[in-house]
């Protein structure tokens, strides 16, 4: 699993994050990132995406972000596939029960757009060890 | 400790063991000596000694029933009854007796006088023996077995009447019994019962520690022997015997009332008035306090009555005494006299006298007889002139001056003298002739039968006047008792003067407890005000969990009535696993005495009568009621407030997201354009986009702000208490400080020379939340530091645990700050915010995590000088993290 982070697929229901966060991590980051609005928009793009890396918003009408991590991890091929979670909740509790649902991490809302794809770099790198 | 104790109490056992044995030896011994005394009193005498022995016994038995209000014992109840009863039946006793009624009654003084006395003796002694039998009976039966105390009045009063009537109606036999070896036999009846009564409460061993039953075991001796010994062998009234056993019955109230007014004395001190007030809840016998004031009232007029009534009769006594002994000396005097008279006459008549010697000169002619017979003559008439005058200058007084026979006497003696005298002459003629003494005598004879008559007639009046049966009787009668009356009135006076004083303490006491039990029942009122309008539910439990009190507004929480629950055991009121539990819980703190609710306010569950559960909190206080252990549980239902904070968090969790949401988008936007995402930004647009930046960057921490402030004050955030070393913490701390102080020109300095031993400490905290405790103090610090002032972060040693201290030499805080200082949006100038920055939530939150924490948190400041913001911090200790984890587990219950 060493190979370099590349594709990233983004789930956030909010617009305005969708074009912050794409900005962050193709312009700054030089990912290719596919954006959802919704898990079920996920849900269909994924298998054909082929995600590195899934980064999920937790609060989402309809399935949040756990639902929509573990529907995502009942497609072949992506049950392997590590999840970072966006959150304005960052308790540590919330934290921890977000790592045991499989998230390598937990990045808080509001991210620093410069900082983000860092941030997510050192995460993926970070995540054997 | 205990041993000392005891030591001193079998000491004071055997002290008062030794003194009841020295009481009888000494009574025995007083009768010994007093066996041959032939001492008489009177009549008077009596009534005195009863009249103080009324009093006394009234006077006991108020006292007594006043300590019965103090102390609820029934023992005391009956004392006070016995002697209540008995002053009754002693006055009755004292007035029956008194020469005032005697004409009245059927019966005589000599039967009434004993009969009496044994009715009020036996009464005292059978109330004494009823007194422990009650005593016992409860002891056997509990509760139960109290004898009711109308019972006891009935009982006293229905004997009493019987008494009264049973004298006034009935002729009694004869009390005195000479022929027998006991002259009183009756007075064994008494002596019976005072002897049950004393072996009883010698068996019963509280006069080992109780002064009152101490006294009573001294009276009861006291009035056993006196019946026993004493009275049983008087063998007439009046006699030493008599007059023993009457003191000895005013010896033995005096006991009792001895041990009353100890007792009283005592529970004065302020050990004692403790105890009393605890028992004051439970008693609520006896007689009504205005009654007690009514009895007392009355017995203090009674004792001024009697007091001014010995003063008259002091007077009149005194009066009474010295005109008997006038009239006695006065009697003496006179019989004196004529008896000096008398025999003055008689020595000069009869033989010897000039009857003899006028024969003896007759027959012998010789010239001395006849100057013997002159000179006798002589005698005579001057003696019969000195009668006459002794006794006729005494006219005014009747019964003494000279009556008429014995005037008629005096005549014919001067007649005889008279006639002696001419016939001396005649003879001595007769003689001269030288006739013989046979022609002499027919010539002078006189007939001396009348002179022999008046002799006898004057020796009898002397006589009849000298043993006069009614002059001396009278006189000496009333001269002793008069003289028994001074001797006994002072004694009569000093008792009243000591049963007043005694009285005013009484009456004192009185009020004492009449304005102590107004208080309380006024206080009762108020409290019971409170308890059943008070919105909470106040329960009271006993300490095996039982219900004694229920208000109403437990009532309307439980849906319980207070009936319905009172006596049940609190469990049904608390839903598994409180119900279960409770009842080792209990029984645990009873054990330990480890309290795990008592004083703490927290939330629990309650189960109403329907079985629903529902929220509430609960506070406990714990109390001591007449010695035994209760808890008061104050319970509050906080169901709406529970959905009222409930609605809230969900609010400010909506809230929060919402608000973080745009956040996100505007401060990433602002990042990127900034961070040079989108190409170059000209000079000005760089700098607004600056300020753009830097205030959305303030809203995020005001909200970050807001909700760890509700977090933390509603439990939500959690805590991991762990060990914290505080040099580690203070290193931490200003390590990761020190970019956002050098913004201000702040130097952060800690000075870990000043208490190493704090500095080395482990306290107990949440390394995170003490982190943010620290940023808020510091950079607080920094913010009001002037330019490269210092900030010093230092840690010192207290008693619970470790004080650390961030202080500047900023501006200080105003005076009119100083109370809202940890308040939220609290800030001394609100023009501060924009210069200084911060969201007037830091202070606030610090003290939240502190209070979560066990710690405090305080500050000391001097404007212009400088602030210190100081908190305390509990030691590390291994034994309690289990209570640290369980009161996070206990947060946790708590819904969100």
């Amino acid at each position: 699993m060493n190979e370099s982070l590349t594709r990233i697929l983004y789930v956030e229901d909010e617009p305005d994050i969708q074009a912050v966060a794409r900005l962050a991590l193709e312009a700054v980051g030089g990912f290719t990132v596919e954006i959802c609005s919704s898990g079920a928009e996920a849900l269909e793009k994924a298998p054909g995406f082929a995600p590195d890396l899934f980064v999920l918003d937790v609060m989402m009408p309809e399935m949040d972000g756990p639902c929509t991590l573990s529907a995502l991890r009942t497609i072949p091929g992506l049950a392997e596939t590590p999840a970072v979670f966006v959150t304005a909740k960052v308790q540590a509790e919330e934290v921890a029960n977000l790592k045991a649902l499989g998230a390598l991490d937990v990045i808080a809302k509001p991210f620093d757009p410069m900082n983000l794809a860092a941030q997510i770099t050192e995460i993926w790198e970070g995540r054997n060890g | 400790m205990t041993s000392e104790l005891e030591a001193e109490n079998s000491a004071t056992d055997r002290a008062r063991a030794i003194t009841y044995v020295a009481v009888a030896a000494v009574l025995t011994l007083l009768y010994a000596g007093l066996r041959d005394s032939t001492w008489v009193s009177s009549a008077a005498f009596h009534t005195l000694l009863e009249v103080v022995a009324t009093l006394l016994a009234l006077m006991v038995g108020v006292l007594g029933l006043v300590r019965h209000r103090v102390d609820g014992r029934a023992t005391v109840f009956f004392v006070g009854m016995a002697f209540l009863g008995t002053g009754f039946l002693d006055g009755f006793h004292a007035v029956v007796t008194s020469t005032a009624v005697k004409d009245y009654l059927p019966s005589g003084l000599p039967s009434l006088i004993p009969w009496s006395w044994v009715a009020s003796r036996a009464f005292l002694a059978l109330m004494m023996w009823l007194s422990w039998m009650a005593w016992r009976r409860e002891q056997r039966l509990g509760p139960a077995g109290r004898i009711p105390e109308a019972l006891v009045y009935s009982f006293v009063i229905l004997l009493t009447l019987i008494s009264y009537l049973f004298f006034a109606f009935t002729p009694l036999p004869r009390a005195y019994y000479p022929e027998l070896f006991f002259h009183r036999p009756e007075e064994f009846v008494p002596a019976l019962f005072f002897l049950l009564a004393l072996v009883g409460y010698l068996r019963k061993g509280h006069w080992k520690h109780d002064l009152l039953e101490h006294w009573l075991v001294l009276s009861l001796i006291v009035g056993f022997l006196g019946q026993a010994m004493f009275m049983s062998f008087s063998g007439k009234l009046f006699d030493t015997m008599f007059d023993a056993a009457h003191s000895l019955k005013v010896v033995s109230y005096i006991c009792v009332m001895a041990g009353l007014f100890m007792v009283m004395v005592s529970s004065r001190s302020p050990q004692a008035s403790h105890h009393i007030q605890a028992e004051d809840a439970e008693s609520a016998g006896g007689l009504s306090i205005g009654w007690l004031k009514a009895l007392a009232y009355g017995t203090s007029s009674l004792l001024c009555a009697v007091m001014i009534g010995t003063v008259v009769l002091g007077v009149r006594t005194v009066d009474d005494f010295n005109r008997l002994q006038d009239e006695w000396d006065f009697y003496t005097e006179h019989a004196e006299k004529r008896g000096l008279l008398l025999s003055r006459i008689r020595g000069s008549m009869g033989y010897g006298g000039f009857i003899h010697d006028f024969k003896n000169y007759v027959l012998r002619q010789d010239e001395p007889r006849y100057k013997k017979v002159a000179a006798d003559l002589t005698a005579v008439d001057r003696a019969l002139h000195d009668y006459r005058d002794t006794f006729s200058d005494s006219l005014h007084d009747h019964d003494h001056g000279l009556g008429e026979e014995e005037s008629r006497a005096l005549q014919a003696l001067e007649e005889v003298v008279d006639q002696y005298r001419s016939k001396l002459a005649v003879a001595r003629e007769s003689v001269a002739l030288g006739r013989t003494p046979n022609q002499t005598d027919p010539l002078v004879a006189v007939d001396d039968g009348p002179a022999l008559a008046a002799i006898t007639t004057l020796e009898r009046l002397w006589n009849e006047a000298r043993i006069s049966e009614t002059m001396t009787a009278t006189i000496i009668d009333g001269r002793n008792s008069v003289r028994q009356g001074m001797l006994f009135l002072p004694v009569l006076l000093i008792t009243l003067i000591l049963l007043l004083w005694l009285l005013r303490g009484l009456v004192r006491e009185i009020a004492d407890r009449a304005r102590a039990e107004a208080n309380l029942r006024d206080s009762e009122g108020r409290i019971r005000a409170v308890v059943d309008n008070v919105v909470d539910g106040i329960i009271t439990i006993d300490d095996q969990g039982q219900v004694e009190s229920f208000n109403p507004a437990a009532e309307q929480i439980f849906g319980y009535l207070s009936e319905e629950i009172i006596g049940r055991n609190v469990k049904v009121l608390m839903p598994e696993p409180y119900h279960g539990e409770h009842d080792g819980y209990l029984d645990n703190y009873r054990r330990t005495n480890e309290a795990r609710i008592i004083g703490i306010g927290r939330e629990v569950e309650g189960q109403r009568s329907d079985g629903s559960t529902f929220p509430l909190e609960l506070a406990v206080g714990e109390m001591v009621v007449g010695g035994r252990r209760m808890f008061t549980g104050i319970v509050r239902d906080i169901t709406e407030r529970k959905k009222v904070d409930r609605m809230k968090n969900e609010f400010i969790s909506t809230v929060s997201h919402e608000l973080r949401t745009p956040l996100t988008s505007i401060m990433g936007s602002l990042g990127l354009i900034r961070g040079g995402a989108t190409g170059d930004i000209p000079g000005e647009a760089s700098s607004l986009l600056d300020i753009a930046h830097n205030n959305a960057d303030r809203l995020i921490k005001l909200i970050n702000d807001i909700l760890d402030v509700e977090k933390i004050e509603y439990g939500e955030m959690d805590f991991d208490i762990a060990p914290v070393k505080v040099a580690t913490a203070i290193r931490g701390a200003i390590e990761s400080n020190l970019s956002y102080a050098e913004q201000y020109h702040a130097r952060l300095v800690s000075e870990d020379a000043i208490d190493s031993q704090a500095w080395e400490a482990t306290v107990a905290a949440d390394p995170d939340r003490l982190a943010q405790v620290f940023a808020n103090l510091i950079s607080n610090a920094a913010k009001f530091s002037p330019k490269g002032g210092e900030v010093v972060i230092s840690a010192v040693s207290t008693d619970n645990g470790v004080q650390i201290s961030v202080t500047d030499s900023g501006p200080g805080i105003p005076e009119e700050f100083k109370r809202r200082m940890f308040q939220k949006f609290a800030q001394a100038d609100s023009s501060d915010t924009r210069a200084k920055g911060g969201t007037g939530l830091g202070l606030s939150i610090c003290k939240a995590i502190l209070d979560r924490l066990g710690g405090t948190i305080g500050f000391k400041t001097k404007e212009g000088k400088g602030t210190t913001f100081y908190f305390e911090l509990p030691l590390w200790d291994e034994d309690k993290k289990s209570a640290a984890a369980s009161a996070g587990v206990h947060d946790e219950g708590i819904p969100k």
